[in-house]
């Protein structure tokens, strides 16, 4: 099929992203933007825009008949649904095949088979794909059984659990029956259902993913490895490429299994299969992301690959021309991801006005934003304002470089986490790659950034403030209507220097 | 002149005055000669002693908020308003909040006396928590707040008296 209008189901940076990947094909835009989005940035650069209403996520981006509808009335014969919102919905998937629209991505059987994190583990189990292992309540044997078949440590939890309630890491045999009952009267007390499980417990592990194209005539390749070991929350924060961790051998044998988990599944499009790495170098299957990643940028700086048109490209039905062979990295990639929260007070999102927005430009620096300047940051939406992602020779100079650019990324107006990102850049065991899921926690538990106002600080508070005072009252009648975040355009006689 | 900032809980007073083409400054017991270059609004570079400093600030209320060396330091001035020219003597007896939020302690009662920079109240916003400061020493005239109250930006929060002769 051709595509000839892509419907952008969603918004913020990832919207943008995809409506230049279109724009560049030649392929129409139309947006869609909720109430409080009409100024944002993807409404601005797609080629329509069509209003959601109110902007409560159920009844905008979430709202699966409203976006359908919009997409029949705009023409569009494909949609985009990004990451997040429905990018992972089966049954938005369906209802857009329903409706003869082109989901871009993979089919809606195969999002459900991942969608079920038991089942797919399964699926990939029987498919030769290392899982982690452990006792699901499957097994003909006792969980202590299981312990010993596995190894210690273990992690007991909860089957019908979360929240940590129930949860224990056994190190050893001794502890295991204590553990055991423990865990039982917790899960029993929280749950109502004292059933347990196990799976191994993987010290120190990292997180390493490989990205995957699966065109829809059988061939699938992947496109290397991205380590997102460095999170908060479970949520990533920095993610590069290629991992310290892996040599050739044991990236070969973990891109074929991924080829292999995608190929077992029959995935087409893009896709992310994830993998636990413990410190003695063995994998394991955590889930796949049926979907398009936020990182996906650092794969691109390195690979030159440009994963979006290949979305497209394969959605309209074209063969997937790259042979594994071909695709070779240079460099290394590091990203960043901007959000707007406070890392000083567990990581709260902040909302506000962007009064400033001041990004560096450089060699290699990649900046996919969904924000500008003026722009008011809501409290509906995730909190990520704009990736920032560099490339470089060697993961020495990326470093510097990630650096160089976080020191000069102004935001004002708004609490983001770009002096956090700079401390982890600092940080030694980073420097030395020596990460793992626990990094922010193991060294960043109670961060907080200077408590002293440098000299230089108060020296530019004071010569505003003298500004103000001397321009008087005569200035502040012309200052009627004058914008917040230039208090020196109109500062007057002191500014003397000129 | 002199402008006090408030920066995790603790006073930075700041003296300036026009020197020339630019100013002199002292913060604590060290002087410094500055002039000052805006490159674009809300952007500037500073000569301190001689060495440049890049800066870009914004400012709303008594809040300031300072880009600098790869940080944003968020602090208030001590006063809640605008001064008028020259000095203290213009000071408005109002002190108005700088923000919207709930008052979550109330520090002061009418007819009580307070030296400057003391902590009248604090108010929380976002789950912040700001501390609003006597301007100049004198007797709290009143305060029509307490804890839990809901105040909006610029809304008079207490009226003081300042103590004559400062």
């Amino acid at each position: 099929m051709r595509i000839e209008r892509v419907l952008v189901a969603n918004r913020g940076e990832i919207a943008v992203r995809i409506i230049k990947a279109c724009q560049e094909m030649g392929i129409q835009t139309a947006a869609i933007y909720s109430d409080v989005d009409e100024d944002s940035l993807h409404v601005q650069v797609a080629d329509e825009a069509h209003s959601l209403g109110d902007p409560t996520p159920s009844e905008s981006y979430l709202n699966i008949p409203k976006i359908i509808g919009i997409a029949k009335d705009c023409d569009a014969d494909a949609v985009h649904p990004g990451y997040g919102f429905l990018s992972e919905n089966a049954e938005f998937a369906s209802a857009c095949s329903k409706a003869g629209l082109k989901f871009i991505g993979p089919s809606s059987e195969v999002i459900r088979s991942m969608g079920d994190k038991i089942q797919a583990k399964k699926t990939m189990k029987s498919a030769g794909v290392p899982v982690i292992p452990g006792f699901t309540g499957e097994e003909s044997e006792t969980i202590e059984e299981a312990c010993k078949r596995v190894g210690f440590p273990v992690l007991i939890k909860a089957a019908a659990g979360g929240g940590g309630k129930g949860m224990k890491i056994v190190a050893n045999h001794d502890e295991l029956n204590g553990a055991i009952e423990s865990a039982r009267r917790e899960a029993q007390s929280s749950f109502g259902n004292d059933e347990l499980l196990m799976e191994k417990y993987l010290e120190k592990p990292r997180h390493i993913e490989f990205q995957i194209l699966a065109d829809e005539h059988g061939k699938t390749i992947h496109l290397f490895e991205r380590e997102c070991s460095i999170q908060r929350r479970h949520q990533k924060v920095i993610e590069e490429t290629p991992s310290v961790a892996l040599d050739d051998e044991l990236r070969k044998r973990m891109g074929l299994a991924a080829v292999k988990a995608a190929e077992t599944i029959g995935y087409t499009n893009a896709g992310t299969v994830e993998f636990m790495l413990d410190k003695d170098g063995n994998f394991y299957f955590l889930e796949m992301n049926t979907r398009l990643q936020v990182e996906h940028a650092i794969t691109e700086m390195t690979t030159g690959v440009d994963i979006v048109k290949w979305q497209l490209k394969i959605a309209a039905g074209e063969n997937l021309s790259l042979d594994q062979s071909s695709i070779h990295r240079h460099g290394h990639a590091i990203e960043c991801r901007i959000y707007a929260e406070d890392p000083e007070k567990g990581f709260i999102p902040s909302t506000g006005k962007l009064t400033t927005v001041d990004v560096p430009n450089g060699v290699n620096i990649r900046h996919d934003t969904g924000v500008k300047e003026g722009l008011e940051i809501t409290p509906y939406y995730d909190p990520m304002l704009a990736k920032l992602i560099v490339h470089a020779e060697n993961r020495q100079e990326a470093i510097r470089k990630m650096h160089w650019s976080l020191s000069n990324y102004i935001t004002l107006g708004v609490t983001t986490n770009v002096p956090f990102l700079r401390a982890i850049i600092e940080n030694e065991h980073f420097k030395d790659g020596d990460v793992d899921t626990h990094f922010i926690d193991t060294y960043f538990k109670d961060w907080t950034m200077s408590t002293e106002l440098p000299v230089e600080v108060l020296i530019a508070a004071a010569i505003d403030d003298i500004g103000k005072t001397s321009v008087g009252e005569r200035a502040e009648a012309s200052m009627k209507g004058h914008d917040v975040h230039s208090p020196w355009k109109s500062a007057g006689p002191w500014r003397i220097d000129h | 002149m002199e402008f006090q900032y408030e920066y995790a809980g603790k006073s930075y007073p700041v003296w300036i005055k026009k020197d020339g083409d630019g100013y002199k400054v002292e913060v604590e017991d060290a002087a410094f000669a500055v002039t000052s270059k805006e490159v674009k609004p809300g952007h500037f570079i500073l000569k301190i002693n001689g060495n440049p400093v890049k800066l870009s600030m914004v400012s709303e209320g008594s809040q300031r908020h300072i880009f600098f060396d790869g940080e944003v330091f968020k602090f208030t001035r001590a006063e809640g308003r605008k001064k008028k020219t020259g000095s203290y003597d213009a000071l408005s007896p109002e002190i108005t909040s700088p923000i919207s939020g709930k008052i979550v302690k109330v520090d002061v009662e009418e007819g009580m006396m307070v030296e400057g920079g003391q902590t009248l109240l604090t108010i929380e916003a976002m789950k912040m928590e700001y501390q609003i400061k006597a301007p100049y020493a004198g007797e709290v005239e009143g305060c029509g707040f307490k804890m839990g109250d809901q105040v909006e930006t610029g809304m008079v929060l207490v009226k003081m008296k300042k103590t004559e002769g400062e």
